[in-house]
């Protein structure tokens, strides 16, 4: 009859249970809203869940602007010394004014410079071959910038014999003035003067952006021909940051490796390589649910070795003297040479060890990542180039045993030689 | 105000857990409107008194909106949402188990129970009649007889012996047949 008792309220206890439920109280959701944490800035999450792409471009960034402004500032101070204009003509560029005036007898000569239009290079030396145009004595209206009377006497003589062939303003980018009545010209021949050749040349002495050459499979190229020189081999020393989508960061690997690089063109090539890299990372997690299973403490530990075959597509976007900027992106083939992987559970006292390992060449994925990269070069000498590069490595197929996706931070450090040659 | 319907997963729901997820605050708050008796109805059965209960609803909810990223939608809200209120319910009993005390109760009374006064037991009535038990009754009678876990896992879960468990259980029924009696004792007096 006991038992029957305590089952029964046991019984009306469960049916009334199932059915209750309290109503809404409003107080009880303004006691709950203050204790609810503030959610993180969206820009913060983003950041933290994309921070590798974050880094990638951030470092591409510093790169450009670093190297920008290291190469532009020098020019701006170059002096230019007109050695036709003796003491008056010697000034800065950045002093120069826009428009200088020539006047003759019977015609005006007058022809601008624009800023915008050449580089200052080519307007320092341009200046400095101006004044061999003014043959015929007489009046100047000039007031500011007179060429002196003597100054055909002072001429050069490789000047004055020179032959005048007219000359379209558009070529020069000089501007004729409209009064003028007897216009003697001269051609200036860009290619015997290299600061007159058009802003493209390698030799201009200031760096320029280059977009990538999108087009360059159904063009052709002066000088380069596809798969032909100049081509690299780089050895590089190569550090890999690992973050794995279930363990976080596992830690840093290390390597070496060999890469070719054929050109297609001056600034498209294609590379490719193959790396060693090797890691040993332990990692100890608390699960977050550890009130369910007190003293729970899980250790997961692996040593991973493989080699990795990168192919990779190759944007030059920025050159000066001796430094080169390159893009790239392709993928990897990685082969696993050694796959260990233990996972040990610690509850109190008692722990239980579950590992698994893969044999060489067990574990080979023919499409493993997808990477991206940003390289710096370094032109030591003619064949000896330095060698750093960063890429991200993005894994597009898990590891077979625990599901891993190993995303990898790259940096590369090395030296390249230049066996090709240019046809 | 709402309470969980048959359509939890329709659309807006799923706009709700998604704001939940986001931190959004009027997400939480419908979230809270959607479950508040749901979660209660349990905190209840685990608790002393209403602010106890009111205590372990808020840390629940509090784990809901933390933890909503990591729920699927495919599985059944409703069960993980019960699960955390359990657990954290057990969580607090760990916090308190210090003062925790083991109260020894008298030889039950042997006597018959009024069918009646079984049967019209209400929902008020039953939740102070849990709540009066010690805590470790409590929480014993409710894991065992409501959540239906196994005396193995009870003591797994409140870190006792599972001897422990089935022993609290007997006192625990025998706590509550004896308060009925009273009650309907003094029911039948007044």
């Amino acid at each position: 009859m006991k038992e029957s008792i305590d089952d029964r309220i046991t019984t009306r206890i469960k049916e009334v249970m199932k059915q209750y439920e309290p109503d809404y109280s409003p107080q009880a959701w303004e006691k709950l809203r203050k204790q609810i944490p503030v959610p993180e800035f969206w820009l913060k999450r983003v950041l933290l869940k994309y921070k590798f792409w974050v880094s990638d471009i951030t470092i591409i960034g510093v790169f450009v602007l670093v190297y920008n402004v290291a190469s532009v500032l020098p020019e701006d101070k170059k002096s230019a010394v007109n050695p036709m204009f003796s003491e008056t003509a010697n000034y800065t560029l950045s002093e120069m004014p826009k428009e200088i005036a020539y006047s003759e007898k019977r015609s005006a000569l007058r022809h601008t410079i624009s800023d915008n239009s050449i580089n200052r290079e080519e307007k320092n030396i341009s200046a400095s071959l101006t004044p061999v145009l003014i043959t015929d004595s007489g009046q100047t209206t000039g007031q500011e910038y007179i060429q002196p009377e003597n100054a055909i006497a002072e001429m050069p003589e490789s000047i004055k014999i020179n032959p005048v062939i007219p000359v379209s303003p558009e070529r020069t980018g000089f501007v004729f003035q409209e009064n003028i009545e007897q216009l003697i010209p001269i051609k200036y021949e860009e290619e015997k003067i290299p600061a007159l050749k058009s802003s493209s040349s390698k030799k201009s002495g200031k760096s320029k952006f280059q977009w990538p050459e999108l087009n360059f499979i159904f063009t052709n190229e002066e000088g380069y021909d596809k798969f032909t020189g100049p081509d690299k081999v780089a050895l590089f020393y190569s550090p890999e940051i690992l973050h794995s989508n279930s363990l976080q960061n596992l830690g840093i690997s290390h390597g070496i490796g060999i890469s070719f690089e054929g050109a297609i063109r001056s600034s498209v090539s294609i590379s490719a390589g193959l790396s060693y890299q090797a890691i040993n990372f332990n990692k100890t997690i608390i699960p977050e649910n550890v009130h369910l299973y007190p003293y729970v403490t899980i250790i997961e530990s692996g040593n991973y070795k493989y080699l990795e075959v990168p192919v990779s597509l190759n944007f030059k976007f920025f050159e000066s003297n001796r430094s080169q900027l390159l893009s790239g992106i392709g993928i990897s083939s990685i082969v696993f040479l050694k796959q260990d992987y233990a996972t040990e559970t610690v509850t109190g006292d008692i722990s239980d060890l579950v590992s698994s390992s893969a044999k060489a060449w067990e574990n080979v994925l023919p499409v493993a990542s997808l990477n991206l990269s940003l390289l710096y070069r370094y032109q030591f000498s003619d064949r000896l180039f330095l060698h750093s590069s960063v890429l991200y490595k993005n894994h597009l197929v898990s590891l077979g045993y625990n599901s891993m996706k190993l995303n990898r931070l790259n940096i590369q450090l090395g030296l390249i030689y230049s066996f090709g040659h240019k046809h | 105000v709402g309470r969980i319907g048959e359509q939890e997963y329709s659309k807006d729901f799923n706009k709700v857990l998604k704001g939940c997820s986001r931190g959004d605050l009027k997400a939480q708050e419908e979230l809270f409107k959607l479950y508040y008796g749901y979660v209660m109805s349990i905190a209840l059965r685990f608790s002393s008194c209403y602010d106890n209960a009111l205590e372990i609803a808020d840390d629940s909810f509090l784990k809901i909106f933390r933890k909503i990223e990591t729920h699927q939608i495919e599985k059944e809200f409703k069960a993980w949402v019960r699960k955390i209120v359990v657990n954290t319910a057990i969580d607090h009993y760990r916090k308190g188990k210090k003062n925790n005390m083991e109260i020894s109760i008298e030889a039950a009374n042997n006597e018959p129970a009024d069918e009646s006064v079984i049967e019209n037991l209400n929902a008020e009535e039953i939740i102070k009649l849990i709540n009066s038990l010690p805590m470790n009754y409590r929480y014993t009678f409710s894991l065992f007889e409501i959540e239906g876990y196994s005396h193995n896992e009870i003591a797994l879960q409140l870190g006792i012996s599972e001897s422990t468990s089935r022993s609290n259980l007997t006192r625990a029924k025998k706590m509550l047949r004896q308060k009925i009696l009273i009650n309907s004792h003094y029911e039948r007096v007044n």
